[in-house]
Protein backbone atom coordinates (compact mmCIF):
# COMPACT_ATOMS: atom_id res chain seq x y z
CA UNK A 1 0.00 0.00 0.00
CA UNK A 2 1.45 3.45 -1.46
CA UNK A 3 2.15 5.47 1.84
CA UNK A 4 0.26 8.90 0.67
CA UNK A 5 2.68 11.70 2.30
CA UNK A 6 1.28 11.80 5.78
CA UNK A 7 -0.78 14.21 7.67
CA UNK A 8 1.17 15.77 10.83
CA UNK A 9 -0.29 14.56 14.03
CA UNK A 10 -1.40 18.09 15.29
CA UNK A 11 -3.36 18.44 11.78
CA UNK A 12 -4.56 14.65 12.24
CA UNK A 13 -5.40 15.47 16.19
CA UNK A 14 -7.56 18.96 15.43
CA UNK A 15 -9.24 17.59 12.44
CA UNK A 16 -11.18 14.44 14.74
CA UNK A 17 -11.86 17.27 17.00
CA UNK A 18 -13.57 19.06 13.91
CA UNK A 19 -11.33 22.27 14.12
CA UNK A 20 -9.62 22.12 10.52
CA UNK A 21 -10.05 25.11 8.21
CA UNK A 22 -11.97 24.34 5.32
CA UNK A 23 -9.06 23.82 3.05
CA UNK A 24 -7.40 21.87 5.30
CA UNK A 25 -10.31 19.59 5.95
CA UNK A 26 -10.78 19.43 2.08
CA UNK A 27 -7.12 18.04 1.32
CA UNK A 28 -7.42 15.54 4.49
CA UNK A 29 -10.68 14.21 2.63
CA UNK A 30 -8.89 13.32 -0.52
CA UNK A 31 -6.61 11.16 0.82
CA UNK A 32 -6.22 7.11 1.21
CA UNK A 33 -6.36 6.99 4.82
CA UNK A 34 -9.01 9.57 5.34
CA UNK A 35 -11.50 6.89 5.39
CA UNK A 36 -10.02 4.83 7.58
CA UNK A 37 -9.28 7.87 10.35
CA UNK A 38 -13.34 7.93 9.94
CA UNK A 39 -14.25 4.24 11.00
CA UNK A 40 -11.89 4.40 13.63
CA UNK A 41 -13.36 7.62 14.88
CA UNK A 42 -16.60 6.46 14.58
CA UNK A 43 -16.06 3.17 16.42
CA UNK A 44 -14.13 4.24 18.97
CA UNK A 45 -16.88 6.94 19.94
CA UNK A 46 -18.89 3.98 20.19
CA UNK A 47 -16.42 2.20 23.12
CA UNK A 48 -17.53 1.79 27.35
CA UNK A 49 -16.09 1.10 30.18
CA UNK A 50 -18.12 -0.84 33.21
CA UNK A 51 -20.68 1.27 34.14
CA UNK A 52 -20.40 3.71 37.69
CA UNK A 53 -23.24 4.62 39.40
CA UNK A 54 -22.58 8.15 41.13
CA UNK A 55 -24.89 8.49 43.19
CA UNK A 56 -24.05 5.25 44.80
CA UNK A 57 -20.12 6.04 44.88
CA UNK A 58 -20.70 9.46 46.49
CA UNK A 59 -22.61 7.96 49.24
CA UNK A 60 -19.62 5.35 50.07
CA UNK A 61 -17.57 8.63 49.66
CA UNK A 62 -19.65 9.79 52.69
CA UNK A 63 -19.09 7.14 55.01
CA UNK A 64 -15.68 6.75 54.28
CA UNK A 65 -15.20 10.96 54.91
CA UNK A 66 -17.07 10.21 58.30
CA UNK A 67 -14.66 8.15 59.69
CA UNK A 68 -11.29 9.96 58.50
CA UNK A 69 -8.47 7.43 59.69
CA UNK A 70 -5.72 10.43 59.83
CA UNK A 71 -8.18 12.01 62.40
CA UNK A 72 -6.26 11.92 65.69
CA UNK A 73 -7.86 10.37 68.66
CA UNK A 74 -6.66 11.66 71.48
CA UNK A 75 -7.89 12.11 75.12
CA UNK A 76 -8.93 15.57 76.45
CA UNK A 77 -5.87 16.62 78.84
CA UNK A 78 -6.50 15.95 82.16
CA UNK A 79 -6.63 20.11 83.55
CA UNK A 80 -8.77 20.92 80.20
CA UNK A 81 -11.61 18.50 80.84
CA UNK A 82 -12.16 19.07 84.34
CA UNK A 83 -12.35 22.67 83.16
CA UNK A 84 -14.91 21.99 80.90
CA UNK A 85 -16.59 19.16 82.72
CA UNK A 86 -17.21 22.07 85.36
CA UNK A 87 -18.78 24.57 82.60
CA UNK A 88 -20.83 22.04 81.94
CA UNK A 89 -22.20 21.24 84.67
CA UNK A 90 -23.07 24.96 85.72
CA UNK A 91 -24.51 25.21 82.18
CA UNK A 92 -26.47 22.08 81.23
CA UNK A 93 -26.27 20.14 84.57
CA UNK A 94 -25.65 16.63 84.53
CA UNK A 95 -26.91 15.49 81.52
CA UNK A 96 -23.41 15.98 79.72
CA UNK A 97 -22.49 12.07 80.60
CA UNK A 98 -20.61 12.37 76.97
CA UNK A 99 -18.05 14.81 78.50
CA UNK A 100 -18.29 13.38 81.90
CA UNK A 101 -17.87 9.83 80.96
CA UNK A 102 -15.05 7.74 82.06
CA UNK A 103 -11.91 7.93 80.28
CA UNK A 104 -13.15 4.64 78.08
CA UNK A 105 -15.11 6.56 76.40
CA UNK A 106 -12.60 8.13 73.25
CA UNK A 107 -13.25 11.08 72.25
CA UNK A 108 -12.64 12.31 68.34
CA UNK A 109 -10.72 15.38 68.40
CA UNK A 110 -9.90 17.45 65.25
CA UNK A 111 -7.60 20.51 65.24
CA UNK A 112 -6.64 22.43 62.82
CA UNK A 113 -2.91 24.65 63.09
CA UNK A 114 -2.32 28.25 62.33
CA UNK A 115 -2.98 28.86 58.56
CA UNK A 116 -5.26 25.78 57.97
CA UNK A 117 -8.70 24.74 57.50
CA UNK A 118 -11.08 21.41 57.59
CA UNK A 119 -14.19 19.83 56.69
CA UNK A 120 -15.21 17.37 59.44
CA UNK A 121 -18.13 15.45 58.74
CA UNK A 122 -20.22 14.11 62.02
CA UNK A 123 -21.42 10.54 62.46
CA UNK A 124 -24.95 12.05 60.86
CA UNK A 125 -23.41 13.96 58.03
CA UNK A 126 -24.22 17.26 59.99
CA UNK A 127 -20.76 19.14 58.97
CA UNK A 128 -18.46 21.28 60.45
CA UNK A 129 -16.03 23.75 58.42
CA UNK A 130 -13.30 24.69 61.21
CA UNK A 131 -11.28 27.89 60.89
CA UNK A 132 -7.51 28.43 61.84
CA UNK A 133 -6.06 27.65 65.06
CA UNK A 134 -9.48 25.74 65.89
CA UNK A 135 -10.41 22.43 67.39
CA UNK A 136 -13.39 20.84 67.84
CA UNK A 137 -14.15 17.21 70.31
CA UNK A 138 -16.81 15.13 69.60
CA UNK A 139 -17.60 11.59 70.92
CA UNK A 140 -19.06 8.97 67.97
CA UNK A 141 -19.91 6.58 70.39
CA UNK A 142 -22.42 8.78 72.52
CA UNK A 143 -23.53 10.44 68.98
CA UNK A 144 -26.53 8.90 68.57
CA UNK A 145 -27.82 10.12 72.46
CA UNK A 146 -26.23 12.95 72.67
CA UNK A 147 -24.74 15.58 69.67
CA UNK A 148 -22.27 17.65 71.72
CA UNK A 149 -19.38 18.90 70.19
CA UNK A 150 -17.02 20.75 71.87
CA UNK A 151 -15.14 24.07 70.16
CA UNK A 152 -12.29 25.68 70.94
CA UNK A 153 -12.09 28.96 68.08
CA UNK A 154 -14.33 29.28 65.52
CA UNK A 155 -16.64 26.85 63.23
CA UNK A 156 -19.23 26.93 60.59
CA UNK A 157 -21.87 23.95 61.44
CA UNK A 158 -24.55 22.68 58.92
CA UNK A 159 -26.61 20.67 61.20
CA UNK A 160 -28.79 17.72 59.84
CA UNK A 161 -32.70 17.68 60.82
CA UNK A 162 -32.48 15.53 64.65
CA UNK A 163 -32.26 15.76 68.37
CA UNK A 164 -30.87 18.30 69.81
CA UNK A 165 -27.30 19.45 68.69
CA UNK A 166 -25.49 21.59 70.92
CA UNK A 167 -22.27 23.11 70.63
CA UNK A 168 -20.24 23.95 74.19
CA UNK A 169 -17.23 26.54 74.23
CA UNK A 170 -15.27 28.21 77.39
CA UNK A 171 -17.93 30.39 77.42
CA UNK A 172 -21.36 29.30 77.07
CA UNK A 173 -23.21 26.73 74.60
CA UNK A 174 -25.62 26.93 71.56
CA UNK A 175 -27.78 24.31 70.62
CA UNK A 176 -30.21 23.69 67.79
CA UNK A 177 -32.43 21.64 66.14
CA UNK A 178 -31.05 21.63 62.55
CA UNK A 179 -29.54 25.13 61.06
CA UNK A 180 -26.40 26.24 59.49
CA UNK A 181 -24.55 28.68 62.32
CA UNK A 182 -20.88 30.01 62.66
CA UNK A 183 -19.44 30.32 66.60
CA UNK A 184 -16.78 31.80 67.39
CA UNK A 185 -14.59 31.57 70.81
CA UNK A 186 -11.56 33.36 71.16
CA UNK A 187 -9.96 35.18 74.03
CA UNK A 188 -12.73 36.44 76.08
CA UNK A 189 -15.00 37.16 72.76
CA UNK A 190 -17.55 34.75 71.51
CA UNK A 191 -19.61 35.27 68.47
CA UNK A 192 -22.47 33.53 67.64
CA UNK A 193 -24.30 33.67 63.67
CA UNK A 194 -27.39 31.70 62.77
CA UNK A 195 -27.79 31.81 59.09
CA UNK A 196 -30.92 29.22 59.11
CA UNK A 197 -32.95 27.64 61.23
CA UNK A 198 -32.99 28.66 64.92
CA UNK A 199 -30.40 28.38 67.61
CA UNK A 200 -30.54 28.80 71.36
CA UNK A 201 -27.14 30.85 72.69
CA UNK A 202 -26.89 30.25 76.78
CA UNK A 203 -23.57 31.88 78.26
CA UNK A 204 -22.00 30.92 81.55
CA UNK A 205 -24.36 33.10 83.90
CA UNK A 206 -27.61 31.18 81.87
CA UNK A 207 -28.86 33.96 80.55
CA UNK A 208 -30.34 33.00 77.33
CA UNK A 209 -31.51 34.33 73.82
CA UNK A 210 -32.87 32.53 70.65
CA UNK A 211 -31.29 33.50 67.31
CA UNK A 212 -33.45 33.23 63.87
CA UNK A 213 -31.60 33.60 60.68
CA UNK A 214 -30.01 36.50 59.94
CA UNK A 215 -29.18 37.28 63.76
CA UNK A 216 -25.89 37.47 66.15
CA UNK A 217 -24.91 37.39 69.60
CA UNK A 218 -22.21 38.32 71.11
CA UNK A 219 -20.83 37.27 75.31
CA UNK A 220 -17.91 39.18 76.37
CA UNK A 221 -16.65 36.75 78.95
CA UNK A 222 -19.36 34.82 79.08
CA UNK A 223 -21.66 37.05 79.55
CA UNK A 224 -24.08 37.96 76.64
CA UNK A 225 -24.45 41.90 75.51
CA UNK A 226 -26.87 43.22 73.29
CA UNK A 227 -24.58 45.91 71.31
CA UNK A 228 -23.41 43.85 68.22
CA UNK A 229 -25.25 43.68 64.95
CA UNK A 230 -23.23 42.87 62.40
CA UNK A 231 -23.78 42.95 58.75
CA UNK A 232 -24.67 39.00 57.74
CA UNK A 233 -23.95 37.38 54.58
CA UNK A 234 -25.10 33.83 53.78
CA UNK A 235 -21.60 32.19 55.02
CA UNK A 236 -19.69 33.66 58.12
CA UNK A 237 -16.52 35.90 56.53
CA UNK A 238 -13.56 33.41 56.99
CA UNK A 239 -15.32 31.17 54.70
CA UNK A 240 -15.58 34.23 52.05
CA UNK A 241 -12.11 34.51 52.43
CA UNK A 242 -11.98 37.55 54.87
CA UNK A 243 -12.06 38.23 58.95
CA UNK A 244 -13.97 41.01 60.05
CA UNK A 245 -14.10 42.90 63.04
CA UNK A 246 -16.69 45.29 64.53
CA UNK A 247 -14.69 47.03 67.46
CA UNK A 248 -13.18 43.71 68.55
CA UNK A 249 -9.93 44.14 71.26
CA UNK A 250 -7.29 44.97 68.57
CA UNK A 251 -5.05 41.91 70.36
CA UNK A 252 -7.74 39.35 69.27
CA UNK A 253 -7.10 40.95 65.74
CA UNK A 254 -3.92 40.43 65.86
CA UNK A 255 -4.07 36.67 67.37
CA UNK A 256 -6.51 36.12 63.98
CA UNK A 257 -4.17 37.20 61.94
CA UNK A 258 -1.56 35.31 62.90
CA UNK A 259 -3.90 31.92 62.77
CA UNK A 260 -4.85 33.01 59.09
CA UNK A 261 -1.38 33.42 58.22
CA UNK A 262 0.72 31.49 60.61
CA UNK A 263 3.22 33.79 61.17
CA UNK A 264 4.24 35.52 64.34
CA UNK A 265 3.62 39.36 65.32
CA UNK A 266 5.32 40.76 67.89
CA UNK A 267 4.01 44.11 69.39
CA UNK A 268 6.07 45.79 71.22
CA UNK A 269 3.49 48.42 72.86
CA UNK A 270 0.41 48.28 75.04
CA UNK A 271 -3.05 47.89 72.67
CA UNK A 272 -4.91 46.01 75.60
CA UNK A 273 -7.62 49.04 75.17
CA UNK A 274 -7.37 49.34 71.48
CA UNK A 275 -10.66 48.65 69.44
CA UNK A 276 -10.49 47.87 65.95
CA UNK A 277 -13.13 48.11 63.56
CA UNK A 278 -12.41 46.67 59.93
CA UNK A 279 -11.22 43.77 57.49
CA UNK A 280 -8.68 42.00 56.84
CA UNK A 281 -8.18 39.71 53.48
CA UNK A 282 -6.50 35.97 54.10
CA UNK A 283 -5.21 35.85 50.55
CA UNK A 284 -2.71 39.13 50.82
CA UNK A 285 -0.14 39.47 53.97
CA UNK A 286 0.69 43.00 53.13
CA UNK A 287 -2.73 44.15 52.58
CA UNK A 288 -3.78 42.93 55.55
CA UNK A 289 -1.19 44.50 57.53
CA UNK A 290 -2.08 47.82 56.20
CA UNK A 291 -5.95 47.86 56.81
CA UNK A 292 -5.50 47.11 60.42
CA UNK A 293 -2.33 48.70 61.46
CA UNK A 294 -2.83 51.72 59.48
CA UNK A 295 -6.12 52.93 60.75
CA UNK A 296 -4.29 52.34 63.92
CA UNK A 297 -1.96 54.23 63.34
CA UNK A 298 0.87 51.86 64.70
CA UNK A 299 4.61 51.12 62.42
CA UNK A 300 4.67 47.71 61.61
CA UNK A 301 7.63 46.10 60.25
CA UNK A 302 8.09 42.61 58.47
CA UNK A 303 11.20 41.28 59.34
CA UNK A 304 10.30 38.23 57.18
CA UNK A 305 7.69 35.96 55.87
CA UNK A 306 6.97 34.72 58.97
CA UNK A 307 7.54 37.62 61.62
CA UNK A 308 6.07 41.43 61.76
CA UNK A 309 6.84 43.73 64.55
CA UNK A 310 4.55 46.61 65.75
CA UNK A 311 5.79 49.24 67.36
CA UNK B 1 -14.90 40.88 48.54
CA UNK B 2 -17.98 38.84 46.86
CA UNK B 3 -15.03 37.36 44.21
CA UNK B 4 -13.81 35.71 46.90
CA UNK B 5 -16.91 33.55 48.10
CA UNK B 6 -16.24 30.53 45.88
CA UNK B 7 -12.37 30.47 46.24
CA UNK B 8 -12.48 26.76 47.23
CA UNK B 9 -14.24 24.01 47.79
CA UNK B 10 -15.51 23.24 51.24
CA UNK B 11 -19.19 23.32 50.34
CA UNK B 12 -20.98 20.36 50.33
CA UNK B 13 -23.16 21.70 46.82
CA UNK B 14 -19.18 22.21 45.35
CA UNK B 15 -17.84 19.42 46.61
CA UNK B 16 -21.01 17.24 45.54
CA UNK B 17 -20.74 19.01 42.12
CA UNK B 18 -17.29 18.16 41.32
CA UNK B 19 -17.87 14.48 42.47
CA UNK B 20 -20.89 14.37 39.95
CA UNK B 21 -19.25 15.60 37.24
CA UNK B 22 -15.66 14.16 37.74
CA UNK B 23 -15.69 10.73 39.37
CA UNK B 24 -17.29 8.94 36.45
CA UNK B 25 -13.95 10.78 34.12
CA UNK B 26 -11.79 10.21 36.82
CA UNK B 27 -12.54 6.20 37.65
CA UNK B 28 -12.17 5.56 33.53
CA UNK B 29 -9.07 7.37 33.24
CA UNK B 30 -7.38 5.37 35.84
CA UNK B 31 -8.95 2.07 33.77
CA UNK B 32 -7.43 3.72 30.49
CA UNK B 33 -4.00 3.70 32.47
CA UNK B 34 -4.58 0.27 33.31
CA UNK B 35 -5.93 -0.05 36.62
CA UNK B 36 -8.62 -2.75 37.69
CA UNK B 37 -12.17 -1.60 38.16
CA UNK B 38 -12.60 -1.82 42.19
CA UNK B 39 -9.25 -0.41 42.49
CA UNK B 40 -10.45 3.11 40.22
CA UNK B 41 -13.06 3.29 42.50
CA UNK B 42 -11.47 3.03 45.21
CA UNK B 43 -8.43 5.68 43.93
CA UNK B 44 -11.39 8.08 43.13
CA UNK B 45 -12.77 7.98 46.98
CA UNK B 46 -8.94 8.44 47.95
CA UNK B 47 -8.87 11.46 45.58
CA UNK B 48 -11.80 12.62 46.80
CA UNK B 49 -11.11 12.29 50.57
CA UNK B 50 -7.74 14.20 50.14
CA UNK B 51 -9.79 16.81 48.12
CA UNK B 52 -12.57 17.17 51.14
CA UNK B 53 -9.35 16.88 53.80
CA UNK B 54 -7.71 20.04 51.95
CA UNK B 55 -10.78 22.05 50.47
CA UNK B 56 -10.03 25.15 51.89
CA UNK B 57 -6.62 24.76 50.01
CA UNK B 58 -7.83 23.95 46.43
CA UNK B 59 -9.51 26.84 44.74
CA UNK B 60 -12.29 25.21 42.10
CA UNK B 61 -10.98 25.88 38.95
CA UNK B 62 -8.10 23.53 40.02
CA UNK B 63 -9.84 21.07 41.46
CA UNK B 64 -9.59 19.09 38.40
CA UNK B 65 -6.47 18.33 37.83
CA UNK B 66 -5.84 18.62 41.33
CA UNK B 67 -7.90 14.86 42.03
CA UNK B 68 -6.37 13.68 38.35
CA UNK B 69 -2.92 14.69 39.40
CA UNK B 70 -3.67 12.57 43.07
CA UNK B 71 -5.10 9.73 41.83
CA UNK B 72 -2.33 9.54 39.14
CA UNK B 73 0.19 9.16 41.89
CA UNK B 74 -1.39 6.62 44.14
CA UNK B 75 -2.24 4.47 40.92
CA UNK B 76 1.87 5.01 39.90
CA UNK B 77 2.45 3.55 43.35
CA UNK B 78 0.11 0.48 43.17
CA UNK B 79 1.24 -2.82 41.19
CA UNK B 80 -1.29 -4.17 38.74
CA UNK B 81 -1.52 -2.48 35.80
CA UNK B 82 -3.86 -4.55 33.71
CA UNK B 83 -4.91 -4.35 29.39
CA UNK B 84 -7.46 -2.08 29.21
CA UNK B 85 -10.55 -3.99 28.67
CA UNK B 86 -13.27 -1.93 26.77
CA UNK B 87 -16.72 -2.81 25.06
CA UNK B 88 -18.81 -1.31 22.35
CA UNK B 89 -22.03 -0.29 23.62
CA UNK B 90 -23.51 -1.14 20.95
CA UNK B 91 -22.97 -4.58 21.45
CA UNK B 92 -25.00 -6.30 18.52
CA UNK B 93 -23.97 -5.91 15.19
CA UNK B 94 -26.10 -5.64 12.20
CA UNK B 95 -26.09 -8.61 10.52
CA UNK B 96 -23.01 -8.58 7.61
CA UNK B 97 -21.95 -5.17 8.37
CA UNK B 98 -18.72 -4.51 6.45
CA UNK B 99 -16.08 -1.99 7.00
CA UNK B 100 -15.10 -1.05 3.52
CA UNK B 101 -12.20 1.51 2.62
CA UNK B 102 -9.35 1.49 0.18
CA UNK B 103 -7.69 -0.03 3.09
CA UNK B 104 -9.28 -2.39 5.68
CA UNK B 105 -11.35 -4.57 4.03
CA UNK B 106 -12.97 -6.56 6.82
CA UNK B 107 -16.28 -7.66 8.58
CA UNK B 108 -17.29 -5.41 11.55
CA UNK B 109 -17.13 -7.77 14.37
CA UNK B 110 -13.31 -8.67 12.95
CA UNK B 111 -12.88 -4.59 12.59
CA UNK B 112 -13.75 -4.00 16.56
CA UNK B 113 -11.97 -7.15 17.71
CA UNK B 114 -8.86 -5.38 16.18
CA UNK B 115 -9.65 -1.98 17.17
CA UNK B 116 -9.83 -3.09 20.88
CA UNK B 117 -6.51 -4.74 20.61
CA UNK B 118 -5.06 -1.96 19.10
CA UNK B 119 -6.36 0.79 21.71
CA UNK B 120 -5.05 -1.68 24.13
CA UNK B 121 -1.41 -1.33 22.60
CA UNK B 122 -1.35 2.08 22.04
CA UNK B 123 1.72 3.64 24.41
CA UNK B 124 -0.05 5.17 27.64
CA UNK B 125 0.12 8.26 27.14
CA UNK B 126 -1.81 8.12 23.97
CA UNK B 127 -4.17 5.78 25.18
CA UNK B 128 -5.61 7.82 28.22
CA UNK B 129 -6.04 10.79 26.12
CA UNK B 130 -7.65 9.18 23.28
CA UNK B 131 -10.04 7.23 25.40
CA UNK B 132 -10.94 11.09 27.34
CA UNK B 133 -11.81 12.19 24.70
CA UNK B 134 -14.09 8.72 22.55
CA UNK B 135 -15.31 7.62 25.64
CA UNK B 136 -15.67 10.66 28.56
CA UNK B 137 -16.45 12.87 25.17
CA UNK B 138 -13.56 15.60 27.09
CA UNK B 139 -13.38 18.51 24.57
CA UNK B 140 -8.63 18.46 24.02
CA UNK B 141 -9.33 21.59 26.63
CA UNK B 142 -10.98 19.92 29.81
CA UNK B 143 -8.29 16.99 28.95
CA UNK B 144 -4.76 19.26 28.68
CA UNK B 145 -6.57 20.94 31.78
CA UNK B 146 -6.89 17.61 33.85
CA UNK B 147 -3.60 16.13 32.72
CA UNK B 148 -1.90 19.68 33.07
CA UNK B 149 -0.34 19.90 29.68
CA UNK B 150 -0.92 22.20 26.69
CA UNK B 151 -3.94 21.92 24.23
CA UNK B 152 -1.43 21.35 21.17
CA UNK B 153 -0.01 18.34 22.92
CA UNK B 154 -3.35 16.91 23.17
CA UNK B 155 -3.86 17.31 19.23
CA UNK B 156 -0.41 15.98 18.93
CA UNK B 157 -1.38 12.90 20.82
CA UNK B 158 -4.42 12.40 19.44
CA UNK B 159 -3.12 12.25 16.19
CA UNK B 160 -0.16 9.91 16.67
CA UNK B 161 -2.80 7.71 18.45
CA UNK B 162 -5.53 7.73 15.47
CA UNK B 163 -1.99 7.14 13.28
CA UNK B 164 -1.00 4.22 15.64
CA UNK B 165 -4.34 2.37 15.12
CA UNK B 166 -4.53 2.86 11.43
CA UNK B 167 -1.54 1.01 10.85
CA UNK B 168 -2.00 -1.63 13.77
CA UNK B 169 -5.32 -2.63 12.01
CA UNK B 170 -3.89 -2.90 8.81
CA UNK B 171 -0.76 -4.44 9.93
CA UNK B 172 -3.10 -7.15 12.04
CA UNK B 173 -3.99 -8.94 9.02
Amino acid sequence: MAEEKDISDELLGRWLAGELTDDERIEFEQSEAFQSYQVIAEYSEQLEVGSFDTDAAYERLKEKRNAPPKAKIIGMPRSRFLAVAASILVLIGVGSLFFLGDSEVENTTVSVSKGERKNVTLPDNSTVALNANSSIVYNKGTWKEKRNVKLDGEAHFTVKKGKRFKVTTKHGTVEVLGTQFNVLDRNDRTEVICYTGKVRVTDSKGKSTILTKGMAARMNKGSLTDDWEPEIKDKPDWQLGYSSFNNVPLQDVVDELEAQYDITVNVNIDISARLYRGFFPHDNLDSALALIFGPMQLKYTKQSDAMVVVE
Amino acid sequence: MKEQEENNVCAEETYRGLFTQLAKPLRNYLIYRGSEEGQADDLVQDAFIKLWENCGKVIPSKAKSYLYTIASNAFKNEMAHLKVRLKFVNANPKANTSIETPEFKMEEEEFKVRLEAAIADLPETQREVFLMNRIDKMTYNEIAEALGVSVKAIEKRMGKALKTLRSKIKELK
